[in-house]
């Protein structure tokens, strides 16, 4: 008779109960988490910082906090916006130790290949890297996330007014952005 | 500049972009990091216990071993004094503060017993 182990069932478990368990310190429960949940906050660094590698390191930071202080967490229910809310601390202090302003100007205008990017991703992060880091940080989270404007003000501390201006101002930025590249391209072909 | 890209075309663009990404690699860096992460809590603890008891014993280890000296000059000291003779050495072992306290202490647990026929050590 084959037994099966109680982590063999892990990958049909529904996420809350997987969040509970590895509260408890199931290091099994948390590695199938990680496995659901690392596409997302890498997808989420990736267009915070147009940069694979970064992405990936900041994702790794995100998901051992999440390991370190899941006790923490108070409701089993509110784990994705708490994750969220982790990604964005960790990309902000990111943007604190490594001076936003410097940061900003290494990324504009640097081509980034990369052979894991198909095009909309990397034609999207690139536009994305033209805009400055806070206004880069509220347009990934409203639409990338789909965070309403009040969450957002509440994740990165920034007043609301100001929320909504960076959304309105980056997303038209992007678009202008998006747009010259599409025309760029047009030209290329023809 | 009016562009072509409206609302709902951003964010059907970033719905394009998250894709699906291969996790088997950060996932095991990741879970390698947890284990690192306590493995070097778990060092760090024992590390601050020994420089605790370390601090501990410098600080605390001479004044405890005086006052182990003094209750122990303490207890010895003969109850009365009989001198130097046989009959001091006969009665060495109950002429001190240690053996008043053993059998009074004694007395009161068997007093104890026979009055409400119960121990009061269980």
């Amino acid at each position: 008779m084959v037994v099966s182990k109680a982590q063999d069932y892990y990958p049909e478990c529904p996420e809350p109960f997987l969040v509970s368990l590895a509260r408890t310190g199931d290091r099994s429960a948390f590695e199938e988490l990680v496995k659901r949940r690392q596409s997302r906050v890498r997808n989420l660094m990736r267009r915070f910082c147009n940069d694979n590698a970064l992405a990936d390191d900041l994702a790794q930071q995100v998901l051992l906090k999440v390991w370190l202080n899941l006790r923490q967490l108070k409701k089993i229910s509110a784990f994705n916006g708490w994750l969220r809310k982790l990604a964005v601390n960790v990309w902000l202090h990111y943007l604190r130790m490594n001076d936003a302003l410097k940061g900003a100007s290494e990324i504009v205008g640097t081509e980034r290949p990369s052979r894991e990017s198909p095009g909309v991703g990397m034609d999207l992060d690139h536009a994305l890297a033209t805009l400055a880091p806070t206004l880069r940080t509220c347009v990934v989270l409203s639409y990338s996330e789909g965070m309403s404007h009040r969450e957002i003000a509440a994740a990165t501390g920034l007043p609301l007014g100001t929320v909504k201006t960076h959304i309105r101002n980056g997303a038209k930025q992007l678009q202008e952005v998006l747009a010259a590249y599409d025309e760029q391209k047009e030209l290329d072909a023809s | 500049m009016m562009t072509k890209y409206r609302e709902p075309d951003l964010h059907s663009l970033f719905d394009q972009a998250n894709r699906e990404l291969q996790g088997e690699s950060i996932t095991a860096r990741v879970v390698a990091r947890t284990r690192t992460r306590v493995m070097t809590r778990a060092g760090l603890a024992l590390v601050v216990m020994l420089l605790f008891l370390l601090v501990a014993w410098q600080l605390l280890a001479l004044p405890l071993l005086e006052f182990a000296v003094l209750v122990s000059q303490l207890l010895t000291n003969p109850l009365v004094d009989l001198g130097e003779g046989w009959v001091a050495l006969a009665f060495l072992p109950v002429n001190n503060f240690a053996s008043l306290l053993v059998l009074s202490t004694k007395g009161v647990l068997i007093a104890w017993k026979k009055l409400t026929g119960s121990s009061l050590i269980r």
